[in-house]
């Protein structure tokens, strides 16, 4: 349990947010990579379904929907699926989320400590997933990495045109409150994807390709 | 106005050039344009589109828009579905502009530029069509050495990505499936010289110009780091590729591969046109100028700048080559009066300066993020 409440509309609609998304990332690491669901996202879970136990603050909001389509879409119990969605594409988001809101001066002390936490939890489940990557996509293909980006490329793709599509409400909501604006968070989110894949083995050329064809359709 | 009223198969009119093509044939002829769409529901999107562009050219109201029959777009190998609906409009010529770019997914590629190719010339063939228009790139060529002709080109021995050899594959199988064929070849479409209105998605010098404004106007940098070789950049603006696709279709009667790009001697090297960014938009106090990226002290970078420069170095490498297209059929046209508009550094301005304008992030970038002096003064950037 925290010792302070987030009473913010706006920060309990964020928390809201990210808890749906923490808790499914949590409940498909646990039934296909268990070793992603380390002790800190156990207890990021349990801090954030103390502070919004329910979706009430999202359900009124042009949100719900997007957000309800983006989870149904994420649903999937299939191991590669999970750690290249789940595991490196939306730790990496929630990273960037979590990092920027922690900093802004906007922020309310209950909310920062949370991010805070969100961000360890972040990093730690990313230590296992770059271990887990280069477990299943070993450098021996030719050309290297190969595997690993015709994965990414093919089922992040549809995810990730999908959020796009919360990109608008997520400025309307947010970037006034917070200082996030989606662009910003796509910007980083690369930056980040870059380092990790071409660390990886993936090939620098073709995953700039493809994330500037996701980038232009934001 | 050329007056005909044989039908015409158009793929691609969804997007930005063919689009563009859309609206010239709605102002060349009086026969039904059929367009294959994934989507037919989107139909009145892709009127408003077009329409768009009639619009700027002061054709609205002259037009009928129901000459644009859209239907679906049949699955690979199907094409054979579109023979009855073909026959009944009367068409006798395909306009394939459709295409793939992503040229980081190979499958992709090969699907809509091989594929889909060889589907349409199937149809081509099977119902003995007149013409098949095909548009490709000038880059199909890959790196080739010396001068780009208006002919089918051997493999070089490097392809810029995956898109362009695609597209050179595909010329190959328009050109052997014995069809008359005319292949318009484009370099990089910009926005419109008159007044820089782009339709099109950010690729080229927009990719340039966008990645800049998501990378870049997060805060103010005073020293910034650019790749840009003094090599012309092969620009050309939608009004000009208009212009010289409608054109080429109308003289061109027998078999040819036209280029479509300005004149070398007008065209802006890619310095300038960097320069003009920086100096116009992010005005940093130095400007270091590098001719490849392997130059670029890149550990010593912000992440955010050094992942720009990965972002656009695909685009500066291809600019990196000197690219020399012929240009006789192009010349041919000029001759045959065809007004032509080349891209200048002033023409360009026009294009950048309303993608500044229009973008939100930039014009806060401008009113919030620059230092004090440099808000309301002419920047003075030191190029090193």
């Amino acid at each position: 349990m925290t010792d302070l409440a987030v009473t913010n509309g706006q920060e309990r609609l964020l928390l809201t947010i990210l808890r749906s998304f923490e808790a499914l990332a949590a409940d498909q690491y646990h039934r296909t990579i268990g070793v992603l669901l380390g002790d800190e996202k156990h207890h990021l879970l349990e801090q954030l379904d103390a502070q919004v136990p329910t979706d009430e603050a999202l359900e009124t909001t042009d949100l719900a929907p997007p957000v309800k389509h983006l989870l149904t879409l994420l649903r999937s119990q299939d191991k590669i699926q999970v750690l290249i969605v789940q595991g490196l594409i939306l730790e990496l988001l929630g990273q960037t989320i979590y990092k920027t809101v922690s900093e802004s001066a906007a922020s309310s002390p209950a909310m920062r400590r949370l991010c805070d936490q969100g961000l360890h939890a972040n990093a730690e489940t990313r230590r296992h997933v770059v271990e887990a990557l280069r477990q299943e996509f070993p450098q021996r293909d030719n050309p290297p990495g190969a595997d690993l980006l015709d994965a990414l490329i093919a089922r992040s793709g549809p995810v990730l045109d999908q959020l796009n599509t919360l990109g608008e409400g997520l400025d309307q909501h947010f970037g006034e409150a917070f200082g996030i604006h989606f662009a910003d968070l796509m910007a980083e989110f690369a930056s980040e994807l870059l380092v990790v894949c071409t660390g990886l083995g993936a090939d620098r050329r073709r995953l700039v390709g493809f994330l500037t064809r996701i980038m232009m359709a934001g | 106005m050329t007056s005909t009223c044989s039908g015409t198969l158009l793929v691609g009119a969804t997007g930005h050039l063919g689009g563009l093509v859309a609206s010239g044939l709605l102002a060349d002829g009086h026969g039904t344009i059929v367009v294959p769409m994934r989507d037919p529901a989107k139909r009145p999107e892709m009127l408003a589109q077009i329409g768009e562009e009639l619009d700027r050219e002061g054709l609205s109201g002259e037009i009928d828009l129901s000459r644009l029959v859209a239907v679906p777009l049949p699955s690979p190998g199907r094409f054979h579905e579109l023979d009855e609906t073909l026959v009944r409009f009367g068409v006798d010529e395909i306009v394939h502009c459709a295409g793939s770019v992503d040229y980081f997914d190979p499958i992709r590629l090969k699907e809509a530029n091989i594929d889909l190719t060889a589907d349409l010339l199937e149809v081509a063939k099977r119902l003995r069509l007149r013409r098949f228009i095909y548009l490709s790139t000038a880059f199909s060529s890959g790196y080739a050495e010396g001068r780009v002709l208006e002919r089918l080109h051997p493999s070089p021995k490097l392809d810029p990505t995956e898109y362009t050899r695609s597209k050179r594959e595909a010329e190959f199988l328009v050109v052997a499936s014995g069809v008359p064929h005319l292949i318009v070849r484009p370099s990089i479409v910009i926005g419109d010289s008159r007044d820089g209105r782009y339709t099109g998605k950010p690729y080229g010098l927009y990719q340039f110009w966008f990645s800049g404004e998501r990378f870049l106007s997060d805060r103010y940098r005073d020293v910034m780091h650019i790749v840009a070789p003094s090599r012309a950049l092969p620009l050309l603006h939608q009004d000009a590729f208009k212009q010289g696709f409608m054109a080429a279709r109308r003289h061109f009667t027998e078999n040819a591969i036209v280029h479509l790009c300005s004149r070398p001697d007008k065209l802006p090297t890619v310095r300038a046109l960097f320069t003009l960014w920086f100096e116009s938009v992010m005005c940093p106090q130095q400007l270091h100028h590098y001719d490849r990226i392997e130059d670029v002290p890149l550990d010593g970078l912000d992440h955010r700048l050094r992942t720009w420069l990965e972002f656009t170095a695909v685009n500066t490498e291809i600019s990196c080559h000197s690219w020399n297209f012929e240009s006789t059929n192009l010349d041919i046209l000029r001759a045959a009066g065809l007004t032509f508009a080349d891209a200048t550094l002033d023409t360009v301005r026009l294009c950048q300066d309303r993608f500044v304008a229009q973008s939100s992030r930039l014009t806060a970038y401008l009113r919030d993020s620059l230092p004090q002096p440099l808000r309301s003064a002419d920047t003075v950037v030191e190029s090193i």
